[in-house]
């Protein structure tokens, strides 16, 4: 049985979702279909909020498990370092690339 | 399997990660010699620029060597390295889905292998990514401007999906053992702890993990054709490239990477059996079955191989005859015939030999074909990159050798992949403690 905080964390997620999609989609400028991601979306950082949507819609599993510190614990682990991730190779190779 | 479990107690499992011996700490310090080889290849690269790569543009400025003049192909050994990654991380949750959703219990006993071996390969393949960009200090400007009709965009969100996924998937399937292992190595008790997040262990927690587990397994497969399919549309989506428009290429591409993924589980079971004397617990029977998924995903991938060349060499457009030519019979003939024969040929008649009775099955010669697979399965995304890149369609053929420097960065996810692992397998245990409680 899928607990009210499960379905609560999926209800979120799916918001954030959408609300990451289409800023996503509605922001965007050009219309053909190209190969890189060289044209920018009209709102920035929307990606990652569709990107957190999914992180926040996978991790409804471990709010059908874990008490609320616990679960909490881990959608902050998983969005930060997922964005650490990001941050050390941007500051790494920023520093060393001439 | 009853039988075996009277020889092979929870401690035998545990031995992994208590045991460690000298032959550890020597395998190890060479892993990292190499892994420090690997970073001073990558600095180079960083600091010196793709220059120090063999990848160039498809061609070069007229006043350079004269116009139209092919140079090269701006995709090399990383890109290959990239989707034989994204393979090896399919049998994962392939696998352990599969024993979730299909009740196969006797499966069960590889299943945590598979589920590391995904969340091992799935950054390496994110890695090599960042070694093909000349400007890796740029990648968030794809989670700020990224455009939601490149396929590279579908591919970030389909590697994130199936990377969180994992680890969720993972975690929750760990967390009785962890809690275990707290009471079985007091000297760790806390690390473990901490980590088990207050698990009971009561019947009814077991139950609504298991719910859990297989609802996420539910989730997890779809994700998982998803991301091979969406590495097939990279190539497929781009413009004018001979023999990447087939439409059967995100099937090839899932099946391919099905198989190679099934070979590595194969692989892993057969060396952590004879690693630890295993083989009451990883039993014949066990190899066998997964042989016998790894012989038929092998057939149909051969099969839609043919079907692939056969519609080049009769019906293919002037490009992709091009291409097809350029390996049957140009520079890349001796690769890509060695690939098919040795690579291809050799293991499936090895997986065929059980089709003629039990007694056929050799473990040890189906563990070479296994790695026999990858490695083939590792040139074959090569002969798919490269040939095509290096004819295109308006110019003349160019060249590819890719360097030392590449070729150390590219295997230094090899070395990094295998320190993970190991680091994993010292901290939990590799099987399931499930499995010998019956």
């Amino acid at each position: 049985m899928v607990n009210s905080r499960t379905a609560a964390v999926l209800i979120v997620g799916f918001i954030i979702l959408i609300a990451g999609l289409s800023l996503w989609v509605l922001g965007d400028q050009t219309s053909s279909l190209v190969p890189l991601p060289l044209a920018s979306t009209g709102v920035p950082w929307a990606p990652l909020l569709w990107v957190c949507g999914i992180i926040v819609l996978l991790t409804s599993a471990f709010a059908n498990i874990l008490d609320p510190k616990h679960y909490l614990l881990w959608l902050v682990s998983l969005i930060v370092g997922y964005l650490v991730i990001f941050g050390i190779i941007v500051v790494i190779t920023g520093y060393l690339i001439p | 399997m009853k039988k075996g479990y009277k020889v092979t107690t929870e401690d035998s499992i545990l031995q992994s990660l208590t045991r460690t011996g000298t032959a550890f700490y020597v395998f190890v310090f060479t892993l990292l010699v190499l892994t420090a080889e690997f970073l001073y290849a990558w600095y180079t690269q960083l600091t010196t620029g793709l220059i120090v790569t063999g990848m160039r543009s498809i061609y070069n400025a007229p006043n350079y060597m004269g116009p139209n003049v092919a140079v090269g192909s701006p995709w090399g050994i990383y890109i290959t390295n990239f989707i034989f990654w994204i393979g090896i991380s399919h049998a994962g949750i392939a696998i352990s889905a599969s024993v979730r959703l299909m009740d196969l219990k006797k499966y069960k006993v590889v299943a945590r292998m598979a589920e590391v071996l995904t969340l091992v390969a799935l950054p390496m393949a994110g890695l090599s990514i960042i070694f093909d960009q000349g400007r890796p200090d740029r990648i968030v400007n794809l989670l700020i401007y990224g455009r939601f009709q490149s396929p590279m965009l579908w591919d970030l969100t389909a590697i994130t999906t199936y990377f969180i996924g994992t680890i969720v998937y993972l975690y929750l399937s760990l967390r009785g053992d962890i809690d275990e292992l707290a009471r079985k190595l007091p000297r760790r008790e806390r690390f473990y702890k901490r980590l088990a997040m207050n698990y009971q262990g009561t019947e009814t927690e077991k139950e609504k993990h298991n719910q859990t587990l297989w609802w996420l397994a539910l989730a997890i497969v779809p994700i998982m054709v998803t991301v091979h399919s969406v590495v097939s549309f990279v190539f497929g989506l781009m413009i004018a490239r001979g023999q990447w428009y087939s439409t059967i290429f995100a099937i090839y591409f899932v099946v391919g990477a099905i198989v190679s993924g099934v070979a590595a589980v194969y692989s892993l079971a057969w060396i952590f059996r004879w690693l630890y004397k295993w083989d009451s617990l990883i039993t014949d029977e066990v190899l066998r079955g997964i042989s016998w998924a790894l012989r038929n995903v092998l057939i149909i991938y051969i099969y839609l191989w043919i079907a692939e060349e056969l519609t080049t060499r009769y019906m293919g457009s002037s490009s992709d005859l091009r291409v097809s030519d350029y390996l049957w019979f140009g520079p890349y003939a001796p690769i890509f015939w060695t690939m098919a024969i040795v690579g291809f040929g050799i293991p499936a008649l090895i997986l065929l030999q059980p089709v003629f009775g039990k007694r056929h099955f050799n473990p040890a010669l189906t563990f070479a074909a296994s790695i026999i697979l990858n490695v083939a399965l590792w040139v074959k995304r090569f002969t798919i990159i490269v040939p095509s890149l290096l004819n295109p369609p308006l110019y003349q053929t160019g060249v590819y050798v890719p360097t030392l420097t590449e070729v150390s960065i590219m295997l230094g996810t090899f070395w990094l992949a295998t320190l993970l692992y190991i680091a994993f397998i010292k901290l939990f245990p590799i099987i399931d403690l499930d499995v010998v409680k019956g």
